[in-house]
């Protein structure tokens, strides 16, 4: 049963090469406690061979200059290589980091597929040339790579990070050093796999597994031009810190707070699914997850009773049984995070309404309660920081402008929704909340929208046409007077 | 290693999880409202020090170099 998945290289321009260090990453289950895998931990030595392969792909190799279609044709199969082994994929991020098997099949294995659909599909309506009427002169404006791409993904939905980076990256004409979490570093070797087969030419993609210290090396690198990362809000600030000596541009995706407002005239048989669905997804391990959810004074009772119910119908157990709804926490030291606010929000005031510890039928496991906090006042730490695990703040309202205060007084800007008797009221509620995304009864993250953060949630936007600008500069090429531009439908 | 770190923990962000002073029961102590504070304001490096850095879930450590002040978490580079 503890079968011990073991690669002794490392991922670099696509070749499978001895690491230049000795340091190996233990991956350990969150649900056994037990090494479920170990792989090479790159060093700072791997990151500039990395680097190099990626700059001389970049710089003198085929695949920023080969036909639009051509690299569409190579992404398409990496599409297919993930649909062939989607359940394997999904098997094996479950196991390494909790997120139940019945969550993650869709959004660990399905979600990166359709994103390479998205992305694929989306590239071939942007227009990487067009000619243009200049004031002084007849004007050529390009979209071209912005060069080697670092991309530095999270535990929590690594390959949909992954994806959501490397999709527009690649079909760009960008290489990519990939830096997956020392929690989730087996999935990026079949994912590694998968573009090898796929025909993705040499240099093109290296994956390190590291820690925080190489990840820092690997964006200040001096051969790196364009950093994505996901992660924490602190991490955030640092890799902006450290990308501003070369001026390496950056997306950054970070953390959130984001609030569900549960308007009076909601319908609570859709809205509770919903907002239980939202709030636990991936074990409350999740950016968008929506955590504050903030109900009207004169339905909290009510609200805060079918909320209850709802959650004790969540089963929490082994992350790889079908049944299952909540698993694991994905480390040690994030089971403790949460019950430290849990802790912290009953010492400011707020009331365990269910859950509230560590299950006392799991001794074994990275365990927490899925917790529901009522009577949290906004301006309480468990409703102002982002905690990442399964623990909910009830936060009651007197009206909706109150609503809106609440929802808008937070230093994240990621995700919000409300929940109404009308959408159209919906839609006005959504444009007063300063928030990336937002969603009316019902709770998205689309692959053609853009998605991305305001305030401490983050920098830039990924998915549709808008993510792929992160990974283009803009070329003018001013022309004499009088160049005739060729007529459309030349090369793309 | 043997350098000198100087010891710094935020907090506004500490959530007292208690896993600093077990990871390095010497540099760390809670006081009564489980807030974690330096044993001593500079130590001697160490890997548990370091440990303890590093697993703070709400990374609210940070260690300097005594005197040059240099970061060493969250690192420079």
């Amino acid at each position: 049963m503890a079968e011990v998945v073991e690669y002794n290289e490392l991922v670099i321009g696509g070749e499978l090469v001895a690491p230049a260090g000795t340091e190996v990453i233990e991956v350990v289950s969150p649900h056994t406690e037990e090494v479920i895998g170990r792989v090479p931990h790159a060093a700072r030595a791997d990151v500039d061979r990395a680097v190099a392969a990626a700059r001389r792909a970049f710089d003198a190799g085929p695949w920023p200059r080969m036909p639009l279609e051509e690299r569409l044709a190579v992404c398409g199969r990496i599409k297919d290589g993930i649909a062939a082994r989607a359940e394997e994929i999904a098997r094996c991020i479950s196991s390494e980091n909790g997120s139940p098997y019945s969550w993650s099949i869709l959004a660990q294995a399905y979600g990166p597929m359709m994103i390479w659909d998205a992305a694929i599909a989306t590239a071939r309506g942007l227009v990487f040339e067009e000619y243009r009427a200049g004031v002084l002169n007849p004007l050529l404006v390009r979209r071209t790579p912005v060069g080697v791409v670092a991309a530095v993904v999270p535990w929590n939905v690594p390959q949909f990070i992954a994806a959501a980076k490397l999709a527009p990256a690649l079909i760009s004409g960008c290489a990519v050093v990939l830096k997956p979490s020392p929690e989730t570093p087996l999935d990026s070797y079949i994912l590694a796999e998968i573009c090898r087969d796929a025909g993705l030419p040499e240099g093109v993609l290296s994956v390190l597994p590291a820690d925080r210290e190489v990840s820092e090396y690997l964006v200040g690198h001096p051969g790196v031009d364009k950093v994505s990362f996901t992660g924490s809000a602190a991490a955030g600030k640092r890799v902006m810190e450290v990308a501003s000596r070369n001026l390496t541009r950056i997306t950054l995706e970070l953390g959130g707070k984001s609030a569900a407002i549960v308007l009076p005239d909601a319908d609570l048989d859709a809205a509770v699914p919903g907002l239980i669905g939202s709030a636990f997804m991936n074990n409350g391990q999740a950016c968008v997850a929506q955590t504050r959810i903030l109900v009207a004074r004169s339905r909290y009772e009510e609200t805060a009773e079918r909320l209850v119910a709802a959650v004790g119908a969540l089963v929490v157990g082994d992350p790889l049984d079908a049944a299952t709804t909540v698993g694991p926490l994905v480390a040690r030291r994030q089971r403790q995070r949460s019950l430290d606010y849990i802790r912290i929000g009953q010492e400011e005031g707020a009331k365990v309404l269910t859950g509230g510890g560590a299950p006392a039928d799991r001794p074994t496991g990275w365990y927490v309660e899925p917790t529901l906090l009522g009577g949290v006042d906004n301006r309480m730490r468990v409703a102002r920081e982002e905690i990442f695990g399964p623990v909910i703040c009830l936060i009651g309202y007197e009206d909706e402008a109150d609503a809106l205060r609440i929802a808008n007084d937070s230093d994240y800007g990621l995700s919000g929704s409300v929940w109404c008797g009308d959408v159209g009221h919906g839609i006005e509620v959504a444009r007063q909340v300063r928030t990336g995304t937002y969603s009316v009864n019902t709770f998205g993250l689309d692959l053609n929208g853009p998605f991305g953060g305001f305030k401490n949630s983050g920098i830039g936007r990924e998915f549709g046409p808008e993510g792929f600008g992160s990974f283009l500069e803009y070329q003018t090429v001013c022309l004499p007077a009088g160049y005739q531009a060729p007529a459309a439908g030349g090369e793309a | 290693m043997g350098d000198r770190w100087r010891v710094e923990v935020d907090r506004a962000v500490c959530i007292g999880s208690g896993l600093c002073a077990a990871s390095a029961p010497d540099g760390f102590r809670l006081d009564a409202a489980r807030q974690s504070h330096p044993a001593r304001a500079e130590a001697d490096a160490s890997e548990a020090l370091l440990a303890a850095a590093e697993g703070c879930p709400v990374e609210a450590i940070t260690l300097l170099l005594a005197g040059g002040g240099e970061p060493v978490f969250p690192p420079e580079e």
